[in-house]
Formats: C-alpha cells, sequence, structure tokens
C-alpha cells in the first residue's frame, strides 16, 4: 500500500466519523422531541453500528480470503 | 483446493484467526444483548432521570473518534508507516482512558441519584460497568500493542495483533452505540 493508498483509506476514516458524528447529534433532538422514538433512535443506532462494522471494522474481509 | 492452501498456509491462517475474533465479538454482543433486554425488562420504556446527558454525549463523541484513531493506526502500519501508527494507537489509548474517566465521573454522580440496589440503579451500573470493563481491557491490548510497535513488531503483511486489538476495540465502540440510547435517551 502506497502512500497515496493510505491516505485515500484514511480520509474514507475520516469521512465515516463525520457521519457517525451527525447521527449521534441527529439522536439526542429525535429522542427529546420526537414521540414515541424509539423506531427512529433504533434505525439511527443500526446505521451507526453498520458503518463500524463496514468501514472500521472492515467485515467484508470475511468474505475475501487471503487478502490483508 | 489443497494445493492452493499448501502455496499459501498464512494467509489460510489470517482467515481462521479473523473468523475466530468475529465469533468471539458475536458471542460478547450475545451478552450485551442480554444486558440490554434486562434494561428493557426492569425500567420499560422509562427514561432515568438524574442521568448528566451531556456528559453522556461526551463520552460518546470521545469513543467514537478513538474509532477513528484506531482505524488510522491499523492502515498505518499496513502502509508501513510506523510513526503514523504509533501516534494513533496512543491517541486511541488516552481517548480510551478519557472515556473510563468520563465513566468514573458519571458513576460518582449517578451514585446520589440511583444506587445500584434500585433497579434502575442495577440497570446503569451492570451496564456501564461491563462495557468499562472491555474499554479497559481494550486500553490494555492497544497499550501493548503500542509497547511492541515501539520495538519494531509489525509491518506491512504482519500486523495480526494489531488488527486484533483494534477490531477489538471498534467492537466496544459498537456496544455502545446501543447502550448510550438505551440509557440516555429512549423513552415511551
Amino acid at each position: 500500500m502506497g502512500r497515496a493508498d493510505i491516505g485515500a483509506r484514511l480520509r474514507v476514516g475520516t469521512r465515516a466519523l463525520v457521519t457517525l458524528l451527525i447521527l449521534t447529534a441527529v439522536e439526542v433532538p429525535v429522542a427529546f422531541r420526537v414521540p414515541r422514538p424509539l423506531p427512529w433512535l433504533i434505525l439511527l443506532n443500526l446505521a451507526d453500528a453498520a458503518l463500524i462494522v463496514w468501514y472500521f471494522m472492515h467485515i467484508a474481509d470475511l468474505w475475501r480470503p487471503g487478502e490483508d | 483446493m489443497a494445493a492452493h492452501v499448501a502455496a499459501h498456509p498464512r494467509y489460510r491462517r489470517l482467515d481462521l484467526r479473523r473468523l475466530g475474533l468475529w465469533l468471539f465479538l458475536l458471542s460478547e454482543g450475545f451478552l450485551f444483548s442480554a444486558l440490554i433486554a434486562a434494561r428493557y425488562y426492569l425500567l420499560g420504556l422509562q427514561r432515568p432521570e438524574g442521568l448528566n446527558q451531556p456528559l453522556g454525549l461526551a463520552i460518546t463523541v470521545v469513543l467514537l473518534a478513538s474509532s477513528l484513531t484506531a482505524y488510522r493506526a491499523e492502515t498505518a502500519i499496513a502502509g508501513g508507516d510506523r510513526p503514523l501508527f504509533l501516534r494513533n494507537t496512543l491517541a486511541t489509548v488516552a481517548l480510551g482512558l478519557l472515556f473510563l474517566a468520563g465513566v468514573g465521573v458519571e458513576w460518582a454522580q449517578a451514585f446520589a441519584h440511583f444506587p445500584p440496589t434500585r433497579p434502575v440503579g442495577t440497570v446503569f451500573f451492570t451496564l456501564t460497568g461491563m462495557h468499562a470493563l472491555h474499554v479497559l481491557s481494550g486500553v490494555v491490548l492497544l497499550a501493548g500493542v503500542y509497547l511492541h510497535g515501539r520495538r519494531g513488531r509489525y509491518g506491512p503483511g504482519a500486523f495480526w495483533p494489531v488488527e486484533g486489538a483494534v477490531k477489538y476495540w471498534h467492537f466496544v465502540d459498537v456496544v455502545w452505540v446501543f447502550i448510550y440510547p438505551t440509557l440516555y435517551l429512549v423513552t415511551a
């Protein structure tokens, strides 16, 4: 992996974090202002978890045997 | 297939390690799922009063940020950039310790509002305590990775301990993503 590849991957990580922070910031007003917020909170949390599992934990590597 | 495996024994070992780690994390997920289910069983959709909402949000942001530094550390060592790897591993450890300090402050305040003998106290201290224990073990793992990294271990193609520790750290983050709203936000 070259420097350009590292830079590209780091940018992907930064974008994932920004999205996570936005989703978390949305959770608070949803919880306090939306009536019956549970379904919305579950959706937001699932989106958060999916972002982490896909971009940070590289779950797709499980289906790409032999790749680092 | 057999010839392929014989030609690439390291890759096969790596695949098995990854699968084993994911299965371990899945089993840990069941543990936290049970604890979260217990919260809804004991408290229903009632939001506990007296929680420090700004602090809860702040430690959530800290833990999310630590996932980025952990990701950067793994990416850096995969690309052979050791200084970047060391800086980001150390930053992840520091953010983990900051998160634990925040939980400590929350515990000190929570004892006054809901002692562990009440259902709400049981839920709060069990969930946050079990999670904090996992954060602490992640910090210890990452500190070990940092020390080994300083001695020159790990490099492109040989960084499984880094990958394993970082994946565990992300898992701890995923768990908190569910614990935070479960404790601080959910209401009827």
